[in-house]
């Protein structure tokens, strides 16, 4: 088992039953080219203690002359927060140290990006160059959303024990703990002052930043007003893991309506260039049958799809 | 449009019960007629006016002089979506999906904002219009998802992860309605019209 890899009981219970929490930093959508130093990216399962999100729709309500019924209220937008709670448990040492690891990176998560432009080589010079960007994934509760990290806090549950530093010898009953644990001692520490609590609560707050369009109708759905916004054939906020209902389904944008009438144009095109050229062909093949030419087996049967060609439209010609 | 009825599926079910009594809540989306409909698994419900007062002192007046510039009404209001399977789950996940979607507004083809997303509640006879038999238009302040995680979930490949509880909890301002049709009344005479008595 490496640091970073979490017990097999966990991981076997996670991919088969929980969703995985991943906040993986991503660069700045504006400005890629910063990099991202030392990069925060968590993804570990986690016991979700609790899932809570808001919706808060941004209105201003404007002045009310006196005895007015209703002010007049200006909708401003609708912003999307999330609370998410869970524990990190620890079974052994090494489980402890890798909770604190893990709790370790995502706290970076809330800190902003710096630069040392190192101008001066005998004094750091560092600056604030911005916030760090995130997408987040949670099963189907978040899919794929850009987040910034709003909070972060890590509480230690003291009366779930932590690991203490002993020199005692556990014997046959550390050593048969020991062979899960890539020969780390589970249970003792092993370090002087150093504390491995057995449960850790971490609490994170996520601000989303969808980079895509919300609301309905909208650019992507030119002429449907009622249908949502994406037009990506997802559901939002969560994931339903069903097809999605009718207003949410994909359907062809403006842009794609363009592409597919010059398509047809070209097609339409081809085919009557491609008309000409067989009809050309055939009149030529049949002053060479008449001239006593005798043609080739393709060009017979050639002669016969254009004369069967003829015939059906002839015959639906007749029809209408 | 859309109209979604959450827990609707199944004859013994709570969502039955509920539709077959008149027992639910719904949701209409007024920039495109979306409506979503729940059963009315209420956890509370409270129904504030306040009056908005301007208060003037004057010498050798204890009391002030009273000036009501206008009232204002504010509904609070929370319910359990509860989900007794997979599918139900599923579904149900996409009703409140359309209410979350509820407070988003209508674009037109540059993706401005055309209309706002008001939205007509509708809640038995607690949240009932007292002009039409409809509901009250609102201006939806907040929407609040919580999972009751004690109560269990339902999951399924890893990936779908569904609360067999979730409480939504909304704020709401109300739009006042006034009696057209009546000329000696400014707000409807069973204003805020709690039920038929």
């Amino acid at each position: 088992m490496s640091d970073d890899q979490q017990s097999p009981e966990v991981l076997r219970l996670g991919e088969h039953l929980y969703p995985m929490l991943s906040i993986v930093e991503e660069p700045d959508p504006q400005h890629p080219q910063m990099g991202m130093p030392e990069p925060v990216n968590f993804e570990y399962f986690v016991f979700l203690t609790s899932f809570e999100e808001t919706f808060n729709a941004r209105w201003e309500t404007g002045k009310r002359s006196y005895g007015r019924l209703n002010p007049m209220h200006y909708y401003g937008g609708t912003e999307r927060e999330a609370n998410i709670s869970f524990t990190l448990p620890a079974m052994t040492v090494h489980e402890s140290a890798q909770n604190l690891r893990k709790c370790s990176e995502l706290s970076r998560a809330v800190y902003g990006k710096y630069r040392n432009w190192g101008i001066d080589p005998w004094m750091d010079d560092f600056t604030m160059v911005g916030h760090r960007y995130f997408r987040a994934n949670f099963g189907n509760l978040i899919t794929d959303e850009r987040v910034f990290i709003s909070s972060f806090s890590f509480k230690i549950n003291l009366d779930a024990g932590i690991f203490d530093y002993t020199e005692r010898d556990w014997g046959s009953a550390a050593a048969a703990l020991e062979s899960l644990t890539s020969g780390a001692n589970p249970v003792n520490s092993q370090i002087w002052e150093e504390v491995l609590p057995r449960q850790i609560d971490v609490e994170i707050g996520m601000i989303f930043r969808h980079d895509y369009p919300l609301g309905f109708g909208g650019p992507n759905r030119v002429g449907h007003p009622d249908r949502w916004a994406a037009n990506n054939g997802k559901d939002f906020p969560h994931g339903s893991g069903v097809d999605v209902q009718e207003y949410m389904s994909r359907s062809l944008t403006a842009s794609e309506m363009v592409e597919i009438e010059q398509a047809m144009d070209d097609l339409q095109q081809r085919l009557s260039e491609a008309e000409w050229e067989y009809a050309y062909r055939a009149q030529e093949l049949r002053a060479a049958q008449y001239a006593g030419v005798t043609l080739a087996p393709s060009e017979v049967l050639f002669l016969r799809t254009i004369d069967e060609a003829e015939e059906v439209l002839v015959d639906e010609g007749t029809e209408d | 449009m859309a109209y979604l009825q959450a827990n609707i599926a199944g004859m013994e079910t709570l969502g039955a019960f509920a539709y077959q009594q008149g027992y639910t809540i719904r949701f209409t989306h007024q920039p495109t007629g979306h409506m979503v409909e729940f059963p009315a698994t209420i956890q509370s419900f409270s129904d504030n006016h306040s009056p908005e007062f301007q208060k003037q002192y004057g010498a050798d007046a204890m009391d002030p002089t009273i000036i009501l510039n206008a009232t204002d009404r504010k509904i609070n209001l929370s319910f359990t979506v509860l989900n007794s399977s997979l599918d139900e789950a599923r579904y149900n996940r996409q009703c409140v999906n359309l209410l979350i979607q509820m407070l988003y507004p209508l674009l037109d083809s540059e993706g401005l904002i055309i209309a706002s997303p008001y939205i007509t509640v509708e809640a038995m006879s607690l949240i009932n219009s007292a002009v039409e038999t409809r509901g009250i238009m609102c201006i939806i302040d907040n929407i609040n998802y919580s999972m009751n995680l004690d109560e269990g979930v339902i999951n399924h490949n890893g990936e779908e992860l569904y609360p067999i509880s979730l409480d939504i909890s909304i704020d709401a301002t109300a739009v006042l309605e006034r009696d057209a049709n009546n000329e000696d009344t400014f707000l409807p005479r069973n204003y805020p019209s709690y039920g038929e008595m």
